[in-house]
């Protein structure tokens, strides 16, 4: 989504109410950010929002970023925030073969996450096509991409074969290099 | 008044990351960033813990045991390719800065008034327009960044114009 490198752009306030109302979204859509959303977005700080390419708004508070909602889809947490609150989101880990593929941008392809390295939640947790994850790697600590699931990972498991992400955010990619300032 | 069991105001919850002062990412992945030579160095002084932590022989070891041989070759492969790559590049911004120039010239307006144009800054990193910015306080004119003739067409590249008004 993002592999270019993303021009600085304006920036602008967002007004309380609609503020409030991302905010909420944000709960709804990942209940993990409960406790700590006084922390990530507290009431009196004021939301800015940038415009990305490919009609993907970034939502950031000072120059910290905290989210990007593409045009049709749901809010997708910045990786830095991710990595402050890794147990908001469900993960899954990819192998270690994978992670240099990973972060030159590829898709994320099924056999990453299905070979001895990788893990995916079992049946009981399963995830659904269309939720976000957050990706791990095998023997490391941070998640190194976050994006939208295509295939629910039970279908992951049976299938064990093609896309599983089309596009995410991932380390190193034009918004994680997107200075705000 | 009682002392209750009062949670106090909410610890800050959020982990404090330490990112690579090099390539930027976590010190974990600057194995696949291409300049994993200098991130290395970077956090051997930055953050000795760390590096602890992810170079030392055991940390290598077990690394490469969890991979097969032939992955681990091409794995390695493509590193090099990469970090030749990124030193490639390097080299050649190092060289095309060293051979640019930034030029100040004094150019008459009306008679006794000039503008000041400065050209040739956007290769050492600044950004242009806030540049404009920065200067026009400092010396208190006004400022403004227009791409040359020359450069119009290409957008990333530009020149600037720093205006000021100079009396006498």
């Amino acid at each position: 989504m993002f592999k270019k490198d993303i021009p600085p752009s304006n920036r602008s306030k967002v007004k309380s109410s609609v503020q409030r109302g991302l905010r909420q979204k944000l709960l709804d859509t990942y209940p993990g950010y409960e406790p700590f959303i006084e922390e990530i977005m507290p009431k009196k700080a004021s939301l800015e929002v940038v415009k990305l390419p490919d009609r993907v708004t970034l939502y950031t508070i000072d120059t910290t970023p905290l989210f990007f909602q593409p045009m049709d889809g749901p809010p997708i947490p910045h990786l830095r925030l991710v990595h402050q609150y890794p147990s908001a989101i469900p993960t899954v880990q990819i192998d270690r073969g994978a992670i240099r593929f990973v972060l030159s941008g590829a898709a994320l392809m099924a056999p990453g996450l299905t070979s001895p390295g990788g893990r995916l939640p079992d049946a009981e947790h399963a995830i659904e096509a269309g939720q976000v994850v957050a990706v791990k790697a095998e023997g490391k600590e941070e998640v190194c991409l976050i994006g939208v699931l295509k295939v629910g990972t039970e279908e992951i498991k049976s299938k064990g074969k093609g896309v599983v992400m089309d596009e995410g955010h991932y380390l190193g990619d034009g918004l994680w290099r997107l200075q705000l300032d | 008044m009682a002392e209750v069991a009062d949670p106090g105001p909410a610890e800050p919850q959020a982990r404090h990351i330490v990112y690579c002062g090099v390539c930027t990412l976590p010190p974990e992945y600057c194995e696949f960033g291409g300049t994993a030579k200098k991130c290395e160095e970077w956090l051997k002084d930055a953050e000795p813990d760390q590096w602890n932590k992810l170079y030392s022989e055991d940390a290598l070891n077990a690394n490469l045991s969890a991979l097969s041989v032939s992955a681990q070759e091409r794995a390695a492969k493509d590193a090099a390719k990469k970090e030749a790559k990124a030193a490639q590049s390097e080299a050649r911004d190092a060289e095309k800065k060293a051979a640019s120039k930034v030029i100040i010239k004094r150019v008459e307006r009306n008679k006794r008034k000039h503008v000041t144009v400065i050209t040739g800054l956007e290769v050492f990193g600044l950004e242009n327009k806030k540049l404009a910015k920065e200067l026009g306080k400092k010396f208190a004119t006004g400022s403004s960044m227009t791409r040359s003739p020359a450069e119009q067409r290409k957008s990333p590249s530009r020149a600037m114009l720093a205006r000021m008004c100079v009396s006498g």
